[in-house]
């Protein structure tokens, strides 16, 4: 007998994914990396661990019986020679020596596990949503992209109603004529109702205009409907994403919002967003969305501290492009809640 | 005694190790220092890092597993002469069928790799390879789904998505085709004209030697995925996308900043139509398709994947054509969209 480091190395290695895995779910914090809903895979994964722990355990001593077939198998690092022709057997079987090379690769599969066990996770807070910056529904970033932004956010006026190109498209010399013109403020809440404020102008947008409207049309309805929109775990994503696709159709209606404190560097003392993260499948998908909030109390909140805000929905520009603003007249502070993240609804 | 001792070695073996993992998960925690206290020496960032890089790996390695053991299979199960049978002599049949079963094949991005890898080592030739591996991934129910519902349940995006991506394979596998002849793999092996295992062993030998070789791809490939995770975490906790999104303001360059981001970002193909249809009120439909066509065919985490299996020289020209490619079609269907 003959006993296999590397071999149990991989045994080792593989155990310890699933019982990180296990760990993960049994302590709840699998919820601060994954959204549950696929929470079957993960562990689908920790039993394909510890099943292959179990074949894998089976190479830590090799067989003095079988030494002729190791005699061959270890001189070329192929350990069963009958079934695994040289051909396609590319890969290390962990039969060969040390070298720095291997040393490496096994602690950088080693490294998760690592930080797995002895880093605790940490819930995504405003900085992260700094660097993540502009997803879902969330104003336009800092004042130097502005510029580059005014002429595809802004919709063009109706001077080319069959084009559909957005006014600087830069495929064609005869566009170039719609790079000079400026666009028309007065314009924008011509179009504003598509909402699709980056999207082209004429009569495609909106064509295409009237599609989004299409889809959204039964949650704008339900959404009127209500005498006061009230944002909670559940119907945070939908309402926001309506919302912000159709902020003129909600002008006016009162709502009521909780969420972490976010504030970007254009903002104004009285401006700060009250934002969520949204978890697709995993933190690294994560996105914000939330609304601008406007009132004179504002700058005093720091950053990160979960607020519970009411108020009236209306119409700002941000960056120039159009989107809700929520004028507060009432807000307090609260705890953040259990799972801060928001899911989307599928 | 140690007769007995010796026919239980593995036994012990094993014991040994359960303790020490169970040592991890059960008491290693309550020795633990309080979370505050730890965040001194490491910064916060860096959790936030660690949080993003475990929840990639949390995320694909049920999908890893799952093409480990397809590609542990093909190599024990499928032989040079079936891959010689099943396949097409015409090359444009060859990448036609072989984008067809991507297609049809269910995987991610990072689970596919081994199994393309397998497949050309048992000489599948290389374009039908890169077909498979690029339809692979993008076409498939769960993404058309995803697609259809992050797009508030409109199939015109999904369509689009899938129609492109399909062509952008067949393109950039026909070009792969014409450029390269060897199989590109890393080692460069070549093919045998005759398997050696010219006695069939047990059945039993056969099943242990697939799951002994899927362990090995899955160290084999998983330090590819650790670095290519870790990478795309760094990039989503030090580097602001503002700084990327600054660029994109025609239709041009805001479609490479989305194809950018897309690479960047990582995002399993299933999870990425909510992020695209984010931006759907920053950019233009044309710049979001490219993410949404670009993302699964290469991103960080697949190239370094790829880079553990294929020639260096390969990846880079394979990358190059595949954004050019997703850069063209989008932009050719511009028009229509």
């Amino acid at each position: 007998m003959k006993f296999q480091f590397q071999q149990t190395l991989k045994a080792l290695i593989l155990l310890a994914f699933a019982g990180l895995l296990f760990k993960l779910h049994y302590s709840g914090e699998i919820a601060k990396y994954i959204n549950v809903k696929y929470s079957i895979w993960s562990q689908i994964a920790s039993v394909m661990f510890v099943f292959l722990f179990f074949i894998q355990l089976e190479r830590s001593w090799s067989h003095r019986q079988r030494a002729h077939d190791h005699a061959h198998a270890e001189a070329d690092g192929v350990d069963d020679p009958h079934v695994c022709d040289h051909a396609g057997c590319d890969h290390d079987h962990g039969f060969s020596g040390w070298s720095l090379k291997t040393a490496a690769a096994y602690a950088v599969i080693a490294f998760p596990l690592i930080t797995g066990f002895l880093l605790p996770p940490k819930i995504l807070d405003a900085s992260v949503a700094a660097k993540k910056g502009t997803l879902l529904a969330q104003p336009k970033t800092g004042n130097e992209s502005a510029a580059d932004h005014q002429k595809t956010t802004l919709p063009e006026p109706l001077s080319d109603r069959t084009d559909a190109m957005p006014p600087n498209g830069n495929t064609g010399s005869n566009r170039t004529e719609l790079n000079v013109k400026e666009p028309n403020p007065d314009t924008l809440t011509d179009n504003a109702a598509g909402g699709e404020a980056a999207d082209p102008s004429g009569t495609e947008a909106e064509e295409r205009a009237g599609t989004w409207e299409d889809m959204y049309s039964e949650e704008i309805e339900k959404l009127t409907d209500l005498p006061s929109i009230d944002l909670n775990d559940q119907n945070f994503v939908s309402y926001t994403d309506t919302i912000h696709f159709f902020p003129e159709k909600f002008a006016g209606k009162r709502i009521k919002i909780s969420g972490f404190v976010y504030k970007e560097p254009g903002m104004s003392e009285e401006q700060l967003v009250v934002a969520r993260f949204i978890i697709t499948h995993c933190v690294a998908d994560a996105g914000v969305i939330g609304f601008l909030a406007k009132w004179n109390e504002a700058g005093r909140l720091q950053k990160d501290t979960w607020i519970e805000i009411q108020g009236t929905l209306g119409v700002t520009t941000y960056d120039d492009a159009e989107m809700p603003v929520i004028q507060v007249d009432g807000w307090k502070k609260i705890q953040a809640p259990k799972d801060p993240y928001v899911y989307p609804v599928y | 005694m140690i007769h007995w001792l010796r026919a239980r070695v593995i036994d012990f073996t094993g014991l040994a190790i359960l303790c020490a993992v169970f040592y991890f998960v059960f008491i290693a925690d309550s020795f633990d220092f309080p979370a505050m206290e730890r965040s001194w020496f490491i910064p916060p960032s860096f959790l936030s890092l660690n949080t993003i890089f475990l929840s990639i790996i949390i995320e694909s390695v049920p999908f890893v597993l799952i093409g480990v053991l397809i590609a542990g299979m093909i190599q024990i199960f499928v032989t040079e002469d079936h891959i010689r049978r099943w396949m097409p002599r015409n090359r444009f049949w060859a990448i036609l069928i072989s984008c067809i079963l991507g297609a049809l094949f269910p995987a991610c991005e990072c689970g596919i790799v081994p199994i393309v890898r397998r497949l050309i080592a048992k000489g599948v030739p290389v374009y039908a390879g890169v077909g498979f591996l690029l339809t692979g991934p993008l076409i498939n129910p769960v993404v058309i789904f995803s697609t259809y519902m992050a797009f508030g349940n409109n199939a015109k995006i999904a369509v689009w998505r899938m129609l492109l991506g399909f062509a952008v394979a067949l393109v950039v596998a026909f070009a792969v085709s014409v450029l390269f002849k060897k199989n590109q793999l890393k080692h460069g092996q070549t093919i045998p004209t005759s398997s050696p295992a010219a006695v069939r062993p047990a059945f039993r030998t056969r099943w242990m030697a697939m799951l002994h070789h899927s362990i090995d791809e899955f160290f084999d490939m998983g330090k590819y995925l650790m670095l290519g995770a870790f990478f795309a975490a760094f990039v989503q906790t030090y580097v602001p996308s503002k700084s990327l999104l600054a660029i994109g303001g025609g239709v041009g360059s805001s479609t490479m900043v989305m194809m950018g981001l897309a690479y960047l970002l990582s995002l399993c193909s299933e999870a990425d139509a909510f992020i695209g249809a984010s931006f759907r009120n920053m950019f233009p439909t044309t710049a979001i398709l490219g993410f949404l066509v670009f993302g699964p065919m290469l991103d960080l985490k697949n190239t370094l994947m790829m880079l553990g299996a294929f020639r260096t020289q390969f990846v880079a020209v394979l990358a190059v054509l595949i954004a050019v490619a997703v850069f063209a079609g989008v932009m050719a269907v511009h028009p229509w969209l």
